[in-house]
């Protein structure tokens, strides 16, 4: 691994402007708390208290980073090879329900195998639901942005159907699933928190995607075919395998994400299982899809933010919700943090409008 | 009279690469003036000079005798002068007037345009231009020529009295090529004046009063059409020097490897490759050449995978490859430096490292099943870039950042190093320096005689005379000859180019 | 009879806010720059032009500032997008996402709401009632005591056909989207056309907007879109920008939905009908994609 190791000037420039840009945003954020009335010194000690103050705030921050690294992973793989998956929400939803189905009714068997069963039933839910949308695209050439969002309001809606329906807790007062057997239950690791050993398994499956991504001809392909496919193509890449590949490997590992959370957290399926959290790894993805080590990263922030939030409106009486916007923040501002630059450039030199299209 | 166009020394240079030399070009008035040159002689450079799409670097340009500066197409239409390009600027949902009227349309009742008034106008241009067409159909609906007489309706609405056309016949059947000259004909005869720019003698020879040759950038010859023979102009076009051929590969050679049976690609009515069969043999340099835009590309597409052919078959030794995917043909022994080494030849905002291996990455020994083999991947890396001399400071660094000629020093490195028994290499000495072509050029020697079977796509002479075992030309999609270089020279080569003379072929 | 006019009515209200998005939309795609920031035009529009209504007791306010609130997120994409070439699919994505952010901070923060903005407070966009159509129930179930803007989509409708197809403006937008070299050739500026396009679809989406806050629901949801900004967006790929399929698509969405409103529930879970909308979105891109060339929108 020679070659790798060396950190060239380009890697040194991304990791600053990058930097550069959070740094922004965040300074932004601490200016409109100020505006509000809050010094930074507030607002920190106030995001503390929710994040990492007690083991039961870590933990809880913890398992919405796990959350977050399968999701955006889920949208940042297939984003490599060039295919938006919006999908992860209903993908993660799907999946989730597959493994509590599985978790309920496989019953009888020693839990290491239980809990494995229900897992892969999980990530097929996810794989299957992200394969339809990927399918299409690549058969069709329909634009699969709209298809995976309109995948997730039909997975919200099967779900919908199936729990409240059929597979409805007899007495719930809530639209949800029994509970699922014992033997799958995942171990909590702080009580009553939400962070199970479903940890050791994101980990393992974080270890393993960076392993297909740096050290396997998967990874280079799909690196080739995002930066340019005519190359990849032209060089003997199947293109179409690797796309689909790509997409099944996405929507499985947020059906993960879904399984984790039924088998770990809440023990059942309910209605609106991810609360959303798929767009944000979508919004993970699009600055970090390059490296999961970078996702890695990203996600831990954007856990500390979503999770700190709660502590600003405990103490602060600051909505939660403000977590969203700077997310939001941080991704226009790096996004376009090289655009920022050319683009002061540009509006200094006369534009030649012959054919800029 | 004074010249409807002069251009005096008139000079461009593109970063060394001197397009235009000191051209002093002379068109008269209500003439029809052919610009003859093989691709690179600077003929369409020079036009856009003329239109204000490239700026001169030096020299000047008269029209009706007084010095303009054309600075944009703006000027230059300001100045009656009309481009009809290669590549249509039609928006195919509006009618013809639309087209023609587009950024000018009159209005009435302040809000409307004037769609009567515009059709009028169109009607007579139309009639000007001798044809019919209906004034209600959307313009992506009509055939090729009819668009570009469309296209050229548009400079005629505009008010042109100067036509420029480049390449005008490359898009038509030859059916409809004496529609177009006749248009042209009757243009003139309205007092228009008119230049064509075109590698086809016969057309030029046809329909033009006086014929310029640009050769290598520079204009080697002004003929008036009564005054000259085509023998003349081809030896302008080509060059009449006496090339030294190397001496030849003494090794018999050896197996056929690739043979292309009847290859036939139709697209968009066109047929761009007619019934095309040949054979390329191990051991054998065969050079593919013709002026660019004859079916060389499609020919190279149909043979790599890269486009399927409407009708023909592809073999390689016994096995028909006519349905392989391109991951097969290559492992099945082919190699392919691309003309556009940028973006099908490479991955610029990719690692260096990334794309010299590509094409070899899922070959054994660069990988174990799924896994990379890194040290393989480095050292590999690192041999083609010393043996290539490549200059770049590590192979990390992307791509796009290496220089010009290192990138195409990266990609012709990497094809050659696929032990291939069939390589096809197109215009290798196209954007590098010397040394690296001699380099290049004695790599491709080495490998016939160690038995590799060679396509070489070129359209330089010197280059073809100096390595080809056989040559073949092609001319509007058709293979019209096969010569051996040792029987033949420059203007004969030139004579099947320009479409003046074909092989009989025997079956 | 009666029943059948009733659902027309049905169809045609639900139509509208679709209408008027796709509508917008249309501006952007047939300038060659697909909006992929409906969603979040919408919602903002709704949320603003409805605290504004509640706010002040206008609903001519609330319908102006939420058409700028649009107009705003619109000239954001269009600076992003345009100047800083920023690339319009991501953009356009993290602009529906941030927005959904923005709108849940400002219900919690300032009016501690959770999910929904409802106001007695609120002043809705007044219906039209023509006093003749009275006398005719048929007339008056499909004509008649609409909310303001449903009408006004519908009018939209011929004044887009107008200017797409009779003005040199629509000629030169439409120019812009489907060879920008021709357009550069006649001498109009590409940028300065595009530009415009992104103001025009934004108050269009605005419309929309405080339609389904104003108009249609008499409230805020943070659902309140519910995915119509992209099947506004499926609408106008399919039809490549054209008014008349454009009306087209919505109202077979739009009689859709008020099927799916009108089963019952003994006969089919709720949930099965509301699918119908997200179905034929599919399967409307899909087949756009089979016939026609390489679409401009697909995402790679």
């Amino acid at each position: 691994m020679k070659a790798r190791n060396r950190l060239s000037g380009e890697v040194i420039y991304q990791i600053q402007s990058f930097g550069g840009a959070i740094l922004l945003a965040l300074l932004v954020g601490f200016f409109l708390l100020r505006l509000e009335g809050f010094s930074p010194g507030e607002v920190l000690t106030a995001a503390n208290s929710s994040t990492f103050a007690t083991p039961f705030r870590f933990a809880n921050t913890i398992s919405r980073m796990l959350t977050l690294v399968l999701v955006s992973l889920a949208a940042a793989i297939p984003f490599k090879t060039g295919i938006w998956n919006i999908g992860g929400d209903g993908q993660l939803a799907i999946g989730g329900f597959f493994t509590a189905i599985a978790g309920i009714y496989l019953v009888g068997l020693p839990p290491v195998i239980h809990i494995t069963l229900s897992i892969l039933a999980g990530m097929i839910g996810g794989g299957l639901w992200a394969s339809i949308p990927a399918f299409l695209r690549l058969k069709f050439n329909a634009n699969e942005i709209v298809t995976t969002i309109m995948m997730n309001y039909l997975a919200a809606l099967v779900t919908g159907y199936l729990v409240n329906y059929p597979f409805r807790a007899p007495g719930a007062a809530n639209a949800e699933t029994l509970n699922v057997a014992g033997s799958a239950y995942l171990a909590q690791l702080v009580p009553l928190s939400n962070l199970s050993s479903g940890l050791y398994i994101v980990i393992a499956v974080f270890l393993l995607i960076c392993f297909i991504d740096w050290k396997t001809i998967w990874g280079y392909e799909w690196r080739i075919l995002g930066a340019n496919d005519e190359f990849a193509r032209y060089g003997g890449v199947r293109d179409v395998r690797m796309r689909m590949l790509s997409m099944i490997i996405g929507g499985a590992l947020a059906g993960l994400a879904g399984s984790i959370l039924v088998l770990g957290s809440y023990h059942k399926f309910m209605l609106n299982l991810g609360g959303g959290i798929g767009f944000t790894g979508v919004l993970i993805a699009i600055i970090g899809a390059n490296s999961p080590v970078l996702i890695l990263i990203l996600s831990s922030l954007f856990a500390i933010l979503s999770n700190g939030t709660i502590g600003l409106e405990a103490k602060l009486g600051v909505a939660t919700e403000f977590s969203g916007i700077l997310q939001g923040l941080i991704i226009i501002l790096v996004i376009t943090r090289n655009n920022i630059a050319q683009g002061v450039g540009r509006l200094f030199r006369k534009r030649k409008d012959v054919n800029s299209g | 009279m004074t010249n409807a166009i002069e251009t005096i020394q008139l000079t461009k240079n593109f970063n060394d690469v001197l397009a235009c030399n000191s051209i002093d070009l002379q068109v008269q008035r209500g003439e029809i003036h052919a610009l003859l040159g093989e691709n690179g002689a600077g003929k369409t450079t020079l036009m856009k000079m003329l239109f204000g799409e490239v700026q001169p670097t030096s020299g000047s340009i008269k029209i009706n005798g007084e010095e303009i500066a054309i600075t944009s197409p703006a000027i230059a239409l300001g100045l009656s002068i009309g481009f009809i390009h290669q590549h249509f600027t039609l928006v195919d949902e509006f009618t013809i007037g639309q087209n023609f009227a587009l950024g000018i349309e009159p209005i009435k009742n302040r809000i409307f345009t004037d769609q009567s008034l515009i059709n009028e106008k169109s009607k007579k241009v139309l009639d000007q231009l001798d044809i019919e067409l209906p004034l209600d159909v959307p313009v992506g609906n009509f055939s090729v020529e009819e668009r570009q007489i469309i296209e050229i309706g548009k400079a005629l609405y505009r008010g042109a009295d100067i036509l420029i056309l480049d390449e005008p016949t490359s898009v038509l059947t030859p059916q409809k090529i004496e529609k177009l000259l006749m248009i042209l004909r009757k243009l003139k005869s309205e007092g228009k004046t008119i230049i064509i720019i075109t590698h086809k003698l016969e057309e030029a020879l046809s329909v033009a009063d006086q014929i310029s040759v640009l050769r290598k950038g520079e204009l080697v010859g002004t003929l008036s059409r009564g005054d000259t023979s085509r023998d003349e102009i081809i030896k302008l076009m080509v060059g009449a020097e006496v090339v030294e051929t190397t001496k030849k590969n003494q090794n018999p050679v050896g197996k056929t490897f690739l043979r292309l049976e009847g290859i036939t690609v139709t697209a968009e009515g066109r047929d761009l490759l007619k019934n095309v069969s040949l054979e390329i043999a191990r051991g054998e340099i065969f050079s593919l050449t013709g002026v660019g835009g004859n079916g060389q590309a499609e020919l190279v597409e149909v043979i790599t995978g890269l486009r399927k052919p409407t009708s023909g078959e592809v073999w390689f030794d016994d096995k028909n490859v006519t349905n392989w995917d391109i991951r097969k043909r290559r492992l099945g022994g082919i190699a392919y430096v691309p003309e556009d080494r940028l973006q099908r030849g490479s991955a610029t905002t990719m690692p260096v490292l990334d794309n010299i291996v590509m094409g070899h990455h899922y070959r054994g020994g660069f990988r174990q099943g799924a896994v990379i083999n890194h040290n393989k991947w480095d050292s590999f890396s690192r041999d083609i870039i010393s043996k290539f001399d490549v200059v770049c400071s590590s192979l990390e660094i992307m791509a796009g950042s290496l220089s010009g000629g290192n990138l195409q020093k990266l990609v012709i490195g990497r094809e050659l190093s696929m032990n291939a028994t069939l390589l096809i290499v197109a215009y290798p000495s196209q954007g590098i320096d010397i040394r690296t072509t001699n380099y290049v050029q004695s790599e491709l020697i080495r490998h016939r005689d160690a038995g590799c079977a060679i396509l070489l796509v070129s359209g330089d002479m010197d280059e073809i005379f100096k390595l080809s075992d056989r040559i073949g030309v092609m001319y509007s999609g058709e293979l019209v000859a096969i010569c051996n270089p040792e029987e033949i020279d420059r203007f004969g080569l030139g004579q099947y180019m320009v479409g003046s003379r074909r092989q009989e072929v025997e079956s | 009879m009666l029943i059948l006019a009733e659902f027309i009515r049905a169809a045609i209200r639900l139509t509208t806010p679709l209408l008027l998005a796709a509508l917008g939309g249309a501006y952007m795609q047939v300038a060659g720059v697909p909006n992929i920031g409906m969603e979040g035009m919408m919602l903002f529009a709704a949320l603003i032009g409805y605290i504004v209504s509640f706010t002040t007791g206008s609903w001519v306010l609330g319908l102006i500032f939420g058409v700028l609130a649009s107009v705003l997120v619109g000239l954001i994409y269009a600076f992003l997008v345009l100047k800083l070439n920023a690339d319009i699919f991501a953009i356009g994505i993290t602009l529906n996402i941030l927005i959904g952010a923005v709108a849940a901070y400002i219900i919690r923060q300032y009016y501690d709401q959770m999910s929904m903005l409802i106001s007695p407070d609120v002043v809705l966009f007044p219906t039209i009632s023509i006093p003749f159509l009275e006398k005719i129930p048929i007339l008056n179930l499909l004509l008649n005591n609409y909310s303001i803007l449903i009408p006004v989509s519908f009018l939209l409708v011929i004044v887009t056909y107008i200017v797409f197809y009779k003005t040199p403006y629509g000629f030169w937008l439409r120019a812009v989207g489907s060879n920008p070299a021709a357009v550069s050739a006649s001498g109009k500026d590409i940028h300065k056309l595009r530009i415009s396009s992104f103001v025009i679809s934004s108050v269009l989406c605005g419309l929309a907007g405080v339609h389904l806050s104003l108009g249609y629901l008499g409230m805020f949801a943070l659902a309140l879109v519910a995915g119509r900004g992209f099947i506004a967006l499926a609408i106008v790929l399919f039809g490549s920008g054209n008014p008349i399929i454009v009306l087209i698509a919505s109202l077979i969405f739009g009689a859709a939905e008020a099927v799916s409103l009108r089963i019952p529930t003994e006969l089919i879970a709720p949930q099965f009908p509301l699918m119908l909308p997200y179905l034929l979105t599919i399967i409307a891109i899909t087949l756009i994609s089979r016939f026609t060339k390489t679409s401009k929108s697909g995402a790679s």
